[in-house]
């Protein structure tokens, strides 16, 4: 019986020492990640993270029935990619309070899914309000709140450090952080795209304090809009040595931008599909020690989404009750999606769905 | 099995029955299937080329007998939202696609009894008086089928005053899929797929062009997917008269169709797209169809054996009525194929300025 390696036919041969690597399970180099950026081979890249998920997952894909609130769009970093932020003066700006977010979460999700902007006005006493409240409600639901931006920035303006803010937090039920706010890791390109975000260096360090206070993670990255190759390369790669020194990130999630109603629309083009699959399969060969790829179908549209799960993606993310950020930015997907519909769509991929809580740990009752 | 079809995907050697079911289906490797579809793609064309046309759809009525069940766009006669276009009214969409840079208009509607053949020969004629150099890409086999039984002439009669009059080509529509028992489920109304490849074999005698189309996704099974494409190229053996093959995945929503199946994913698009390109070895154009699957999703199925990326589709009602209108424009479209890695190159609707391999 021929190995899946044994099959994949590569056409380049700058591709042959990475097939090989990959097939033995070694670790890729920085240069074998620009190898596979620079291929035009989409077939032998898939094909090989669809490999590699396979020899670490098997058939089975991950969906977990979950809900997103948006509490604030008033934001004062500006972000050039972003059509959500507002400022407080904005008539369409807003504020949801504890009790306005509570009565949007459905009964029985597993997973509450929490961010927002950069609110200048919110100390942490409405963040810890509000997880206890949470909590209080929803004792089997996970907490999955506030990007490492958001983090960082109640920090500065409490003038605690970061560990001190995740300890309350976590006191307060956190569960686990959310992998927004990365975008592309590298100081220049965020000077040309977020230039108010939290730097680089700090989206690493509160993921690093939060796996030390053993708050798990997602990670993303946010591509095709002006970056380079090597900054996606190197991206993935800062994410890998993080994982290698804590073991924190349980996922990450590539996301598209979204050419659209934004301001970065006038100098970054939209892209072509090949790019989404390319850029799922790479990150499934380069992050060897994360866990998880997430084919995030908010953003890539159902029938990319689809297609990721046989470029390295081994999970559907959730059903989504709603999802502000990205609906504003130009996705065309809808708002959710039952449990129905993301498991006929991963059968129909050939693959196994099974329904699993935040930590991508399965739910077995509901397994058939 | 697949290393047998690479052995095969020649032009002497076709692939069987057997073997394009084993294409269709989900247990051959999507990525093995997608590289032996672009090998083959890459014979036939220069790999770095991608065509595309700018041209525009007109509707020229929603007034529809036919009733097919996946159709959002049609109203039976007699219905307030029905509507149908003056020749005056035609006439400025014409001319503004020209300004916007088409070349070609595709002209497409119901099949509405209340017109008589005048109202279509005055139209194409009038068409041909104001812009002599437009190319008339117009009218489905199922909607030639319905003229010939409304007039009360033969398919061929119907063609031939409209070639008369100006008609340059026909569209591939209304094939949806074309055997049995899925056709009479889903069109009860419309042509039956031996109707809809005769109108094809006698516009291609009669020396039209015509292109071909398939549309997935109405609960048919392998088979008929299989049966579909291989009507196609029997006619082609015979006539040679395809240009282009277009496959797309039905769009349920807003249809009588919608809580009855599923609808399909991205693998089932892009198999579609690959199959048809290996099975469908003597038509020589394969065109993604991004207006019902989406710009990033039509870039990926250039690397799953289609050398054209459609049109931009000024107009597209049938589809847009699903709620499925993907719109662009041809900056962005042109871009989009420089993204994927390829260089775009306009086309006019049959080719005629492309040359061949
Ligand atoms: S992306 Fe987030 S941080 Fe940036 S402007 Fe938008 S809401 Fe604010
Ligand atoms: S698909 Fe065409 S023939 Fe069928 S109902 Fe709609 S307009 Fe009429």
């Amino acid at each position: 019986m021929p190995s899946c390696f044994d099959e994949i036919n590569v056409t380049e041969p700058s591709l042959k020492p990475v097939l090989e690597k990959v097939s033995r399970g070694e670790r890729l180099s920085r240069n074998d990640g620009l190898a596979l950026e620079h291929s035009d081979d989409l077939h032998a890249i898939c094909g090989l993270a669809d490999c590699v998920r396979k020899r670490m997952h098997g058939s089975r894909v991950g969906y977990i029935v979950n809900v997103h609130v948006d509490y604030t769009n008033i934001c004062s970093s500006g972000c050039r990619f972003c059509a959500f932020g507002r400022s407080d003066k904005d008539d369409d700006s807003y504020l949801l309070n504890s009790n306005d977010i509570t009565v949007r979460i459905p009964e029985g999700v597993d997973e509450i899914h929490i961010v927002g902007g950069i609110n200048p006005d919110l100390k942490l006493g409405f963040f810890t309000g509000l997880l206890s409240d949470l909590r209080d409600k929803f004792p089997d639901a996970v907490l999955k709140t506030f990007s490492a931006v958001e983090i960082q920035g109640l920090a500065r303006r409490e003038n605690l450090s970061i560990s001190e803010v995740l300890k309350s937090l976590k006191d307060a039920g956190l569960g686990m952080i959310p992998g927004g706010g990365a975008e592309i890791l590298d100081p220049e390109i965020r000077s040309e795209i977020c230039p108010d975000k939290a730097t680089a260096d700090e989206y690493i360090d509160v993921h690093r304090k939060a796996h030390e206070l053993g708050i798990p993670s997602n990670t993303t990255m946010l591509y095709g809009h002006i970056e380079a190759p090597e900054h996606r390369i190197d991206h993935l790669l800062r994410l890998r040595d993080l994982q290698d020194e804590t073991n924190g990130i349980i996922a990450h999630i590539p996301l598209p931008y979204l050419h659209g109603a934004n301001e970065l629309s006038e100098r970054a083009h939209p892209q072509s599909g090949i790019l989404d699959l390319k850029v799922m399969a790479i990150s499934r060969l380069l992050l060897d020690n994360v866990p998880h790829i997430k084919s995030y179908w908010r953003a890539l549209g159902i029938r990319m989404a689809q297609v990721a799960l046989r470029a390295g993606a081994d999970d559907m993310d959730g059903t989504i009750g709603q999802e502000e950020i990205m609906h504003e930015a130009g996705s065309d997907a809808p708002r959710s999606l039952g449990p129905d519909h993301l498991e006929q769509i991963i059968k129909d991929a050939g693959l196994e769905p099974y329904r699993r809580d935040a930590l991508h740990r399965p739910i077995e009752e509901v397994v058939k | 099995m697949l290393d047998v079809i690479a052995g095969k995907s020649g032009v002497c050697d076709r692939l069987d029955f057997d073997e394009a079911k084993y294409c269709l289906s989900g247990n051959s490797d999507i990525w093995r299937l997608g590289r032996l579809a672009d090998e083959y793609r890459n014979r036939l064309h220069p790999p770095e080329r991608v065509t595309y046309q700018v041209d525009r759809n007109i509707n020229y009525t929603n007034i529809c007998t036919s009733g097919c069940r996946f159709c959002a766009f049609s109203r039976p006669p007699g219905h307030p939202e029905g509507w149908t276009l003056s020749v005056d009214e035609l006439i400025p969409k014409v001319k503004e696609n020209l300004e916007l840079g088409g070349t070609g208009i595709l002209l497409q509607g119901g099949h509405n009894p209340d017109l008589s053949i005048s109202y279509y020969i005055d139209m194409l004629r009038a068409i041909k008086a104001r812009f002599p150099t437009i190319h008339i890409h117009a009218f489905s086999p199922p909607e030639i089928v319905a003229f010939s039984k409304f007039f009360s002439v033969s398919t061929e009669d119907v063609l031939f005053r409209f070639i008369e009059a100006g008609l340059d080509s026909l569209p591939g529509g209304g094939a949806e899929i074309l055997v049995e028992p899925t056709r009479s489920r889903i069109a009860p109304g419309k042509c039956t797929g031996e109707e809809w490849l005769d109108v094809m074999r006698t516009a291609h005698r009669l020396g039209l062009k015509t292109t071909a189309t398939m549309v997935i996704g109405f609960g048919e099974c392998i088979d008929e997917r299989a049966q579909h494409l291989l009507k196609l190229r029997e006619l082609q053996d015979e006539t040679g008269g395809f240009t282009a093959f277009i496959p797309w995945t039905f769009q349920q929503s807003k249809t009588a169709m919608e809580n009855e199946v599923e609808p399909l994913g991205g693998l089932d698009y892009l198999r579609i797209q690959a199959s048809a390109r290996l099975i469908l070895d003597n038509i020589a154009h394969h065109q993604v169809s991004w207006v019902t699957q989406g710009l990033r999703l039509g870039a990926v199925a250039l690397k799953f054996g289609a050398d054209d990326f459609s049109s931009i589709m000024i107009e597209e009602n049938v589809v847009s009525s699903t709620g499925a209108g993907f719109t662009t424009n041809e900056v962005e479209m042109c871009r989009i194929i420089q993204a994927s890695g390829y260089n775009p190159v306009k086309r006019l609707t049959l080719y005629q300025n492309i040359l061949h391999a």
